[in-house]
């Protein structure tokens, strides 16, 4: 299993298309970084000096900080809501599409004669969890770290400012130690990416477009959420369900997402996890038994 | 390296692929498989590669069943319809990202089996610049790299000109030699009756011994 797993992270570090979604990456880490400074010149110019300065606390407002105008707290710039259409391709985009790439080239064939077909499976679902939590986190860490260079960042002090309220997930830390909430959720990102980027192998491997295989995570999410969505408008779900609550799945990625608790939130990794995992080991397994 | 094919059968989506094959491979032979497209031989080939399992009838391996004592036979070198790498690293990058899989063999195994299919270890092009006749050399090159016991060859000297098929035929000999059980299945008739000790026809998925 280990030289299998090197194998396949080797390929999956030297592929361009994991580069490729780097890029994607970055061009939202920069439009992010221009919205932050747009923001703050804005703000400075309206307030003066009290967009910059550290919050007073004999004020009922505060300044801009860093932990309320960055990418992962906002919701309405233009740059997080691409960011929240394309995070589940972007996860997909690195290394999602490999197994059916080695199905149709049938480079399959050479590496499971091998070394079987579990050892190959559990190795590539590995790599694609990886380089598909790597991803999607590291462009949002790079996000928040790029802003830092335009935005001061002081803790928030007053729970008015609405970003992340009590009851959401790891509300106190976001008070008490942001940048540890930060990586925190960084890590959760990684995972919620990781296991997003494996439901590629759900794919039918007759697919022989490379791309259908990366919107699919996209496709699955946007057609659960529209869906879950539109039920509960017409009543059928009721607002308080699990259901209604996965209705905003696209957004998971977004610290501020009200929806989502800490046990929602791990309840989503693990079974999202054990989803792909199992259907995608029944779906690498029972090909070979046509 | 005994190879047993009990009454096996191969249905894909009710279609018959295999039917009723009985056959016995072993050691130390070259066994050529002929017949037109679509006659079964690369089914047959993947039946005993275990990339596949039969519908009915077991394939045993020693005495051990394939797909149920193992997923497939211990020791085996592939190349099973077209030439398989990945088209942005060289032909010996690919050969060692294969051998590191198993860990059998090193630089040295890998730089000799690409010399002895008549390619360049040192050549730098990207596998996807390779011509036909490189693609299919290469293939050959990671099926005999780990000196297999078991070779399955599936049309090994397709894109080959004449000089070409006469190396591999050479090489697919010494591998015999070596004492491998060589299974080559190929159209051309007149080649197998050169190479292959013994001849199977394959037809409508019905397989016979041919006298020779």
């Amino acid at each position: 299993m280990k030289r299998a797993l090197r194998a396949e992270l080797w390929k999956a570090f030297h592929n361009p298309m994991l580069w490729l979604a780097m890029a994607g990456g970055a061009v939202i880490v920069v439009m992010s970084v221009i919205d932050c400074a747009r923001n703050m010149a804005e703000w400075t110019r309206v307030t003066g000096d009290f967009g910059v300065t550290a919050p007073d606390v004999t004020l009922s407002t505060e300044g801009y900080s860093l932990f309320i105008l960055s990418l992962p707290y906002r919701s309405t710039t233009l740059t997080a809501f691409i960011f929240y259409q394309v995070w589940p391709i972007l996860a997909a985009i690195p290394y999602g599409a490999s197994y059916m790439q080695d199905r149709r080239t049938g480079v399959y064939n050479q590496v499971v004669s091998r070394i079987g077909r579990k050892k190959y499976y559990f190795s590539k679902y590995i790599a694609v969890f990886i380089t598909g939590g790597l991803v999607v986190s590291l462009t949002l860490l790079t996000g928040i770290l790029a802003d830092a260079m335009v935005v001061p960042f002081w803790k928030v002090r007053l729970q008015t400012v609405m970003v992340v309220r009590n009851g959401m997930f790891l509300s106190k830390l976001y008070y008490t130690n942001p940048w540890l909430h930060i990586l925190c959720w960084t890590v959760v990102t990684f995972f919620i990416g990781g296991c997003t980027a494996c439901v590629t192998f759900f794919a039918w491997t007759g697919l022989r477009l490379q791309v259908l295989v990366m919107v699919m995570p996209y496709a699955i999410y946007f057609v659960v959420s529209t869906l879950l969505a539109q039920l509960s408008d017409l009543g059928v779900i009721s607002s308080g369900s699990l259901l209604n609550k996965l209705s905003y799945v696209f957004y998971m990625p977004t610290i501020r997402n009200p929806h989502f608790t800490v046990w929602m939130v791990f309840g989503f990794i693990l079974a999202m996890t054990a989803a792909t995992l199992v259907g995608g080991y029944l779906q690498v397994t029972g090909n070979e038994l046509d | 390296m005994v190879i047993e094919v009990k009454n096996a059968t191969k249905k894909i989506k009710g279609a018959l692929i295999l039917d009723r094959v009985d056959l016995t491979f072993e050691s130390g032979v070259i066994y050529g498989l002929q017949g037109p497209n679509g006659s079964g031989k690369t089914m047959l080939m993947r039946l005993v590669s275990g990339l596949i399992r039969p519908t009915e009838g077991k394939v045993l391996i020693d005495g051990k069943e394939l797909g149920r004592d193992f997923d497939f036979p211990p020791s085996m070198g592939l190349f099973i319809e077209n030439p398989a790498f990945l088209p942005g690293y060289t032909g010996k990058r690919n050969l060692e990202l294969l051998a590191e899989l198993q860990g059998r063999v090193g630089n040295e195994e890998i730089c000799k089996a690409i010399q002895d299919v008549g390619l360049d270890p040192e050549d730098r092009r990207k596998y996807r610049k390779y011509s036909l006749g490189m693609k299919q050399r290469l293939g050959i090159a990671a099926a005999i790299m780990e000196k297999p016991e078991l070779l399955l060859l599936d049309e090994p000297t397709n894109a080959l000109d004449e000089g070409g098929i006469e190396e591999i035929c050479a090489l697919i000999r010494r591998e015999r030699d070596r004492g491998a059980l060589v299974i080559v299945s190929c159209h051309d008739r007149e080649l197998l009756e050169n190479l292959a000790d013994e001849i199977y026809t394959v037809a409508e998925g019905r397989v016979e011994r041919r006298a020779q």
